[in-house]
């Protein structure tokens, strides 16, 4: 029972900074922007998140340091999308920036190699009064920081802001950007804000990495979680309500690929299991296609890179006939009036 | 004329300066180390591009060039033909495994081993690039996150199989049996390990430029990266152009894995998926994802890779990761600066034909007050 509750206990902790990536991933994708960039912001977070807490001696400063980093990112990525720079090929340097950027700094500023462990005390769990006493749940409640429950309630505030005035606006701007500004909404502001808010949150997913959990950074230490993410957030339809299950089956998959290695499988082997599940999960959302659509729709509006497209919007028969009739028709003119 | 000056200075001038800008802020993190960045920077020029008899550190830099051209000539068949896919660093690794493998367990005289090894890299890379390509075509799927995944896993695949089913001897890194001599790609200079692979990367260089500028297929598969509309109207299939992409794309960058390992490392250690195709993903966008482009960008990056390592991590004592953060700053700088450039030339465009319509109309109003 208890191994069962630990179980779930690791996979709720796992499950935590995947599901900051796919709130931050929906938020942008609501507001009709294709962020690729939110591993970078993971990844800036987490570093961030570590050196603040190490320098101000006060985990929870890291916290707030990772997130406005985070939020750094989103307004640059936000500056860009005005001046109708291509995000995708934006993200892409970012990520790859971030990932080299905090190992030259690791290795040039903090002294380590692969790693940065400073003495700073973690995030401290929470301990639940009653509950923590009862058999079950007392293992199942261990060593949940502040950001476990900040991540999960913030999908529930996301779902009932989504049915405010300011949410709908949002989703309107997202859905159909010409008519939400025609009808007076402020179009670029709400996307800016939302790249802002996205990377913030995505901000405080790294942090949960390194001040939250193992007190260090190591490079590369976001490891795909962004792009994990991403995938939840799209394997979820980009809904608030599908967005924990839809998480928790990679944090899932994560735990049970730490669980095996004790059985002496090789951790090479056992880490297919959350890639695997991504895998699954992106055939998933590409047979569906009204999520294929969508997805199609925010990268026109996010970069200017065409990707060719097996079904023709136009039937191709139609479009065979009309060019072989043109031609014919002219020889019949040329040949009408003789 | 003067016209003609100015627009040509704006579109070379606005992507060097992005350029410079990235050089200032590498300068800048480098001599908040204490290190003087012209120094950096003369340091970076001769470790990466200086020859002198005893010692010639540009042939180091075409070495380490032949693996990138390859990789950075799959990402620009990729990327020209509509299919997004960043999976170079997976068909790399996968690619170098299967010389290796070939590499060690086959015989076969001098002249047909390597050939042999290459063939294999370029099925097993192909092998691995088509698959965002199918899935993408019949199934849906976006293929830029698939790479990554696709990245990542053929990473934990090759650290498994050289650490289990294909490790060498008892040792603290897993790695593969060393191919045999004959396996083994032509050297020209043994100290820097420069020889037959660069000749093969400037090669596959040309060769992909003839394919996609001077042939039909290539031609078709350029129109339905570009121009999907026109592609789909005259007729050419998408869904085969996708397909050779893959294949081809993903042949290159196996390719670049088997020369790294037929040329220069002569088996696969742990880790070696070390970005090597990223390298090569990024020199093709920053060679604006042409052949002869992203060659040149290519053997740059790793002269700039070289010298950061030999010159400025073992002479100064600054990190070698100076050198890909300055690569990937240009490209968020270069890509900031391209809708810049046309926002630019819209402006003046818009100014002149005021002007000109001001020269215009200016007359005939003094005119119409004379009359009046």
């Amino acid at each position: 029972m208890n191994v069962v509750a630990d179980f779930l206990n690791s996979g709720i902790r796992m499950t935590t900074p995947i599901l900051f990536a796919a709130i931050a991933s929906l938020i942008s994708a609501r507001a009709g922007i294709l962020n690729l960039a939110i591993e970078s912001k993971v990844l800036l977070g987490s570093f961030t998140g570590i050196l603040v807490a190490a320098w101000t001696g006060s985990p929870l400063a890291g916290v707030l340091a990772a997130s406005l980093s985070g939020a750094l990112i989103g307004a640059i990525m936000a500056l860009a999308h005005r001046f109708e720079v291509d995000l995708v090929v934006l993200a892409i340097g970012l990520n790859i920036l971030v990932l080299q950027l905090t190992v030259f700094l690791m290795r040039s500023f903090l002294g380590g190699v692969g790693t940065y462990k400073p003495d700073v005390s973690t995030l401290t769990p929470i301990t639940v009064p009653l509950l923590g006493d009862l058999p079950f749940v007392g293992h199942l409640l261990n060593r949940w920081n502040v950001l476990v429950y900040a991540a999960f309630l913030l999908v529930g505030l996301l779902a009932l802001w989504f049915r405010t005035r300011a949410g709908r606006h949002l989703l309107a701007v997202g859905e159909a950007p010409g008519a939400a500004a025609s009808s007076g909404l402020p179009v670029a502001r709400t996307q800016v804000l939302a790249l802002i808010v996205a990377g913030a949150i995505a901000g405080l997913g790294g942090s949960f990495l390194s001040v939250g959990d193992l007190g260090m950074f190591t490079r590369n230490m976001s490891a795909d979680r962004g792009w994990i993410g991403i995938t939840a957030a799209l394997l979820a339809l980009n809904r608030p309500g599908l967005l924990i299950p839809a998480a928790g089956v990679f944090g899932l998959a994560s735990a049970a690929s730490i669980r095996l290695q004790q059985f002496d499988v090789p951790a090479s082997l056992t880490q297919f299991l959350p890639q695997g599940a991504a895998f699954v999960a992106l055939v998933l959302v590409g047979l569906r296609a009204r999520s294929r659509g969508r997805f199609l729709q925010l990268w026109r509006s996010s970069s200017r890179i065409p990707l060719s497209r097996r079904r023709a919007p136009v039937p191709v028969d139609e479009a065979v006939s009309t060019t072989e009739v043109e031609p014919a028709s002219a020889a019949t003119t040329r040949t009408g009036p003789p | 004329m003067q016209e003609r000056v100015e627009r040509t200075l704006l579109r070379g001038g606005l992507p060097v300066g992005a350029v410079l800008a990235a050089l200032i802020v590498g300068g800048a993190l480098v001599s908040a180390l204490g290190v003087s960045p012209w120094d950096a920077a003369t340091t970076v020029a001769t470790a990466g591009f200086a020859c002198d008899p005893r010692y010639c550190n540009l042939g180091g830099t075409l070495a380490l060039g032949a693996p990138i051209m390859f990789c950075a000539l799959g990402a620009v068949v990729n990327l020209r033909s509509g299919l997004f896919s960043i999976g170079q660093e997976g068909q790399y690794a996968l690619g170098g495994l299967a010389a290796a493998v070939v590499g060690s367990a086959a015989s076969a005289p001098t002249g047909i081993h390597p050939a042999l090894c290459l063939l294999a890299a370029a099925a097993v890379g192909a092998a691995w690039g088509v698959v965002p390509a199918i899935l993408k075509l019949f199934l849906g799927v976006n293929e830029l996150i698939i790479s990554i995944i696709l990245n990542t896993m053929a990473g934990l695949l090759l650290n498994y199989l050289v650490n289990y089913p294909l490790r060498a001897e008892a040792s603290t890194v897993g790695y593969t049996r060393t191919i045999a001599d004959t396996a083994k790609l032509p050297v020209f200079d043994p100290s820097t390990k420069f020889g037959l692979a660069f000749v093969l990367a400037v090669i596959a260089c040309i060769g992909v430029w003839f394919y996609l500028s001077r042939t039909t297929f290539g031609y078709e598969q350029r129109m339905s990266g570009e121009a999907t509309a026109f592609a789909r109207y005259a007729g050419m299939s998408a869904t085969s152009a996708v397909l050779r992409a893959g294949l081809i794309g993903g042949a290159l960058a196996g390719l670049g894995g088997g020369v790294q390992v037929l040329g220069a490392n002569y088996r696969v250690i742990e880790g070696f998926s070390d970005g090597t195709g990223l390298t090569g993903l990024t020199a093709a966008i920053l060679g604006g994802t042409t052949a002869i482009g992203a060659g040149v960008v290519g053997i740059l990056y790793a002269g700039i890779t070289v010298g950061a390592v030999n010159g400025l991590q073992i002479m100064l004592g600054v990190p070698r990761e100076i050198g890909s953060t300055v690569l990937a700053l240009m490209i968020v700088l270069v890509a900031i600066q391209a809708p810049l450039q046309k926002r630019i030339e819209r402006a003046r465009e818009r100014r002149r034909t005021n002007r000109r319509l001001d020269a215009g109309t200016r007359p005939s109003t003094e005119q119409a007050e004379v009359h009046a």
